[in-house]
């Protein structure tokens, strides 16, 4: 009988593909042969979720396993598929599939994926007015090639340089957060009320846009915020600098309820990426709207305390400073999902704004509930997934140049 | 060659018309039979998409229809249904080719020279990184993974120090029969390539030089594109 895999959303337990089918009896989603009696997993009952299940990998062909594999194994060890692995999925198909992506986690090119993975992501690579752009980059490649949490890109203490040698991340400030406390990060997104940095956290870490569901993010009270961003509507505008809608129109309150809270984690990062103790938030008179003085920029806070202060939320949780707001990003349960979707656009070369059956996403990184993962862990567990593997597999391939 | 662009010549220095020709012919319908239908007057052009845009699909009889350099078989044949509650899958849409990230391209010349991707034999590639695609983002360069007449003519260019090298001749001694293409191929490709696949190849190459028939397989789409 098939091997099988099952998700259990509904039983909270996790049937790992692998397991041998003959313990699973009937398939998941096959006709229920007796519907005067209910399969407990397919069926689970009124109220009740119905379980996901997968095709086994074992039906795929040689054939099909191998056009699959090709494609992949070019973006994750770098390569072709050598001979031994065209051997064993020529006699084993499908089920050559994770063993082969696990083995592939420990070479030299794995590390080359994760450090092309972030550097894409983030645009950083290269060096400009003595910054190290690839210091995002290193610290994917270390933590590729270790067993630590993948979550240590947004939560690591130290960067690397080229070599792999520990090094200070290079803001300046008091604390590190992984790639987030990087100038290449800061420049790369430099901009006005610190929005293109709050923008770059919440859609390459959680794959999310404003505005975000509030249970994720609860929004800022209104008179938290300086009085252009507690706009709901036009008439509700008193900022004469806003009066005509700037940005995005005049509905303010939406975004900026949930934008104050992530932008005020870089309110003392000037625009050259360097870590201002004494930085103030407050709006530069002078200055262009949403720019404090000497390159900093603007909060979004109206009181001056909160304005110069690094104090801020994240999900719902009050935060100290970036490197605690880091954590809580990576502790959420919204960080893994989103590893999983980047992967998979970059491995296939998918639009990254293209959003990606959620349920889908999710069953690929279900096996971890509860853990942090390392990157090999992550992109294993991911690309031997029977929904990742026969998506790909079924799509129709291109027919001509 | 490695301390700056390369001069651009009409075709590689050890190229005679009548190995262009004979590499024109190795090219299937396709990219080029376009190009040839379409008379671009460039010669520089057409030099480059005769070369470059050589799918390595060498048969243009019964597999000409198919997929340009994947010779591989219709991954969609007897894909089992979906089961009961499977999540909805997502579409690999890929309406055009791009080229392979640089740094994979250059791993897989490497691999064919039994090299490191840092070998000295490749610099002549590796100084044209952000020409060939790669990236320096903090100096404003993106990837850009478009494989077209300029890339081509410049991926031939820097080849040809690689076609020349000792490492190249190591690895494979000669390029003249079918046999010793398909080797070529399939360290190339990743994949085994029987000797009948390689033959049209050496047949419609007979008379090209060594370096003409090393350039054939290593700018074909099969090698650069994904």
């Amino acid at each position: 009988m098939r091997r099988a895999s099952l998700l259990s959303a509904l039983l909270g337990v996790l049937l790992v593909f692998g397991c041998e089918g003959e313990a699973m009896s009937p398939t998941p989603g096959v006709d229920n042969p007796d519907p005067g009696n209910p399969n407990p997993i397919t069926d689970p009952g009124p109220g009740q979720d119905p379980v996901v299940g997968f095709r086994s990998l074992e039906d795929l062909t040689a054939d099909q396993t191998r056009a699959y594999m090709n494609d992949i194994v070019r973006y994750i060890t770098r390569r072709n598929l050598d001979a031994g692995e065209l051997r064993r999925i020529d006699e084993e198909g499908g089920a050559a599939i994770r063993p082969i992506i696990e083995a592939w986690t420990a070479e030299p090119g794995f590390q080359t994926m994760a450090r092309e993975f972030i550097t894409r992501k983030l645009s950083t690579s290269g060096s400009r007015d003595g910054i190290d752009f690839d210091l995002p980059g290193n610290l994917a490649a270390v933590l590729a090639a270790s067993a630590r949490p993948w979550s240590e890109i947004v939560t690591a203490e130290s960067c690397y340089d080229g070599s792999g040698g520990e090094t200070d991340c290079d803001t300046g400030a008091p604390y590190s957060a992984g790639v987030l406390t990087t100038r290449a990060f800061m420049v790369g997104r430099n901009g006005r009320f610190n929005l293109n940095r709050a923008n770059t956290i919440l859609g390459v870490f959680v794959c999310r846009e404003y505005p975000v569901e509030e249970a994720l993010q609860p929004p800022l009270a209104q008179e938290m915020l300086i009085e252009m961003f507690r706009a709901s509507s036009a008439a509700d505008q008193t900022d004469e600098r806003a009066l005509n809608g700037f940005g995005n129109g005049f509905g303010c309150y939406t975004c900026h309820s949930q934008f104050s809270a992530h932008a005020q984690l870089f309110v003392k990062f000037d625009e050259a990426g360097r870590w201002i103790e004494n930085a103030t938030g407050i709006q530069d008179p002078d200055g262009e709207l949403g720019r404090s003085t000497d390159g900093l920029m603007a909060s979004h806070f109206i009181e001056e305390n909160d304005a110069a202060s690094e104090r801020s939320w994240m999900f719902g949780q009050e935060v100290q400073n970036l490197s605690e707001a880091a954590q809580v990003l990576a502790d959420s349960e919204v960080f893994l999902p989103c590893t999983s979707q980047n992967l998979i656009q970059y491995v296939f070369g998918l639009d990254p704004g293209r959003e990606l059956p959620e349920d889908g996403v999710a069953a690929t990184v279900a096996a971890f509930d509860g853990m942090a993962p390392s990157f090999a862990q992550i992109v294993t567990e991911v690309f031997s997934h029977p929904w990742v593997v026969y998506s790909v597999v079924q799509s129709t391939p291109e027919e001509s140049l | 060659m490695a301390s700056g662009r390369p001069t651009f010549r009409v075709f590689p220095s050890d190229l005679k018309a009548k190995e262009i020709a004979s590499a024109r012919n190795a090219c299937p319908v396709g990219a080029s039979g376009a190009l040839h239908r379409r008379r671009v007057p460039l010669v520089l052009l057409a030099g480059a998409l005769v070369l470059g845009a050589c799918t390595g699909l060498i048969d243009e009889g019964e597999t000409s229809s198919r997929s340009p350099g994947v010779n591989t078989p219709n991954p969609n044949a007897n894909v089992p249904p979906p089961v009961a509650n499977e999540p909805e899958s997502f579409n690999v849409e890929r309406t055009s080719r791009v080229l392979l990230p640089f740094d994979v391209r250059l791993a897989r010349l490497a691999s064919v020279l039994g090299v490191d991707s840092d070998a000295a034999v490749l610099s002549s590639v590796r100084s044209f990184e952000a020409d060939l695609g790669g990236h320096d983002f903090a100096n404003g360069i993106s990837p850009d993974l478009s494989w077209n007449a300029s890339k081509m003519t410049l991926w031939v260019e820097v080849l040809q120090p690689v076609c020349a090298s000792t490492e190249m001749r190591d690895q494979f001694p000669e390029l003249t029969t079918a046999t010793e293409l398909a080797a070529l191929m399939s360290s190339a490709y990743g994949r085994e390539v029987a000797t009948t696949e390689a033959e049209p190849l050496a047949t419609d190459l007979a008379s090209a030089s060594y370096g003409i028939r090393c350039l054939t397989v290593l700018s074909s789409a099969e090698f650069v594109l994904r």
